[in-house]
């Protein structure tokens, strides 16, 4: 019997380290594609009006983990660390204005992060994902329409979505009405990825 | 009517720096005059164009004003240490007082006006920054920007830059209306000594 009972213990070992070790194995051969984004051909901009007059910035410092298939959308994944510091217009009033703490309040929070919980296929090329946008200390769902294309080892990735800076209270002391400064802050992204 | 030696005295001119200092704040707060009471209209107008104007105004107003504060620092140093040409010896002890008191007041304000205006961006909300004819930032009045109730103050060294702003424009007046007087009624050579180039219209010597 204590042999039988070891032999028992010995099977259900072995079969817990089968299934154990399966788990990572599964989980890295599912087909989700993960891509490195090209600096150099990638942006992320905005863009408003300040007192009459349109305005355009780009993000110069931010990075993204992503993982994405067409085919396997469940697997897909993708995190955006933006460091919101970096925002340049062009224009050094607005450029020298945005990382204090009525605006990006860099002192406190530096970095704006943007992280996936859906993808979905709208047909064709086109995509959207759901995903939570968080910026001083505020985390806000955010849906991010975008179209992928895939092309051998290399991908590109254009979207867009519509940002309400109140949702973050961004200018909120400075400008709640949004007299001065747009209330809708659209933001563009174009990624050039490598297969990774 | 007035001694030889009296009338070589007045025909003296300021030192060629004074001369250059004053010209360029003339210059300096007119336009600031001019683009100050137009941009605080146009800043809220409708039309969005305009709008921006008068955004890049406010950031060259500032520049300009921050010039003017500089140079008239300076001015008043060398004023200090340089004598300024003798008034015409026909001025009655009334004149002189008030010739006096109006350079004094013009010193008031252009140290005090601008002064006044870095005080409100200091406070303002918006906490914009000043960058000097686009090149370097100027620094905001840390007290002022620290302050805990920035809006009352703002509103508070806004008023005193309105006001400072009237009294500038009047004392303007009165002393281009003094300086034509003594050129045109007088022609006791007040004006030569301040612009190059311009003989007294020196009547007496004749």
């Amino acid at each position: 019997m204590i042999q039988s009972h070891y032999s028992a213990a010995r099977v259900i070992a072995l079969a817990l380290i089968v299934i154990l070790s399966s788990v990572p194995l599964s989980a890295s051969s599912a087909s989700a594609t993960t891509w490195t984004v090209v600096q150099g051909e990638s942006s992320i901009g905005f863009a408003g009006t300040h007192a009459g007059r349109a305005f355009k910035g780009t993000f110069e410092r931010w990075q993204a983990d992503i993982k994405f298939d067409p085919a396997d959308l469940a697997t897909a994944k993708a995190k955006v660390t933006v460091e919101l510091g970096s925002a340049k217009t062009g224009d050094t009033t607005y450029d020298k204005t945005l990382p204090t703490i009525d605006w990006f309040n860099i002192a406190k929070t530096p970095a704006g992060v943007f992280e996936t919980s859906a993808f979905r296929s709208v047909g064709g090329n086109k995509f959207e994902a759901d995903g939570d946008l968080a910026i001083r200390g505020f985390k806000i769902p955010v849906k991010f329409a975008f179209e992928f294309t895939a092309n051998g080892d290399t991908g590109k990735l254009v979207g867009k979505t519509q940002i309400k800076r109140l949702d973050f209270a961004i200018g909120k002391g400075s400008d709640e009405p949004g007299e001065w400064v747009a209330l809708d802050i659209p933001v563009v992204v174009q990624v050039s990825l490598k297969k990774a | 009517m007035t001694s030889l030696p009296a009338t070589t005295a007045m025909t003296e001119r300021y030192t060629a720096v004074a001369i250059a200092l004053h010209w360029a704040t003339a210059v300096s707060i007119v336009g600031l005059v001019v683009a100050g009471v137009w941009m605080v209209n146009a800043i809220k107008s409708p039309d969005t164009a305009t709008r921006a104007a008068a955004y890049d105004t406010y950031q060259l107003h500032k520049s300009l004003g921050l010039t003017v504060l500089v140079l008239s620092i300076v001015r008043l140093i060398w004023r200090l240490i340089h004598r300024a040409p003798p008034m015409p010896a026909g001025m009655t002890p009334f004149q002189r007082k008030a010739a006096h008191g109006t350079h004094v007041l013009f010193y008031v304000l252009m140290i005090g006006m601008p002064l006044a205006g870095w005080a409100m961006v200091s406070a303002s909300k918006f906490g914009l920054p000043t960058i000097v004819f686009g090149l370097f930032e100027w620094p905001h009045i840390g007290w002022v920007e620290n302050l805990a109730d920035k809006d009352a103050a703002e509103t508070a060294f806004k008023a005193a830059h309105k006001y400072m702003g009237y009294g500038l424009a009047a004392l303007l007046a009165l002393h281009v209306g003094a300086a034509l007087k003594h050129h045109f009624v007088d022609r006791d050579g007040v004006l030569a000594r301040m612009v190059p180039g311009l003989r007294a219209r020196d009547t007496h010597q004749v």
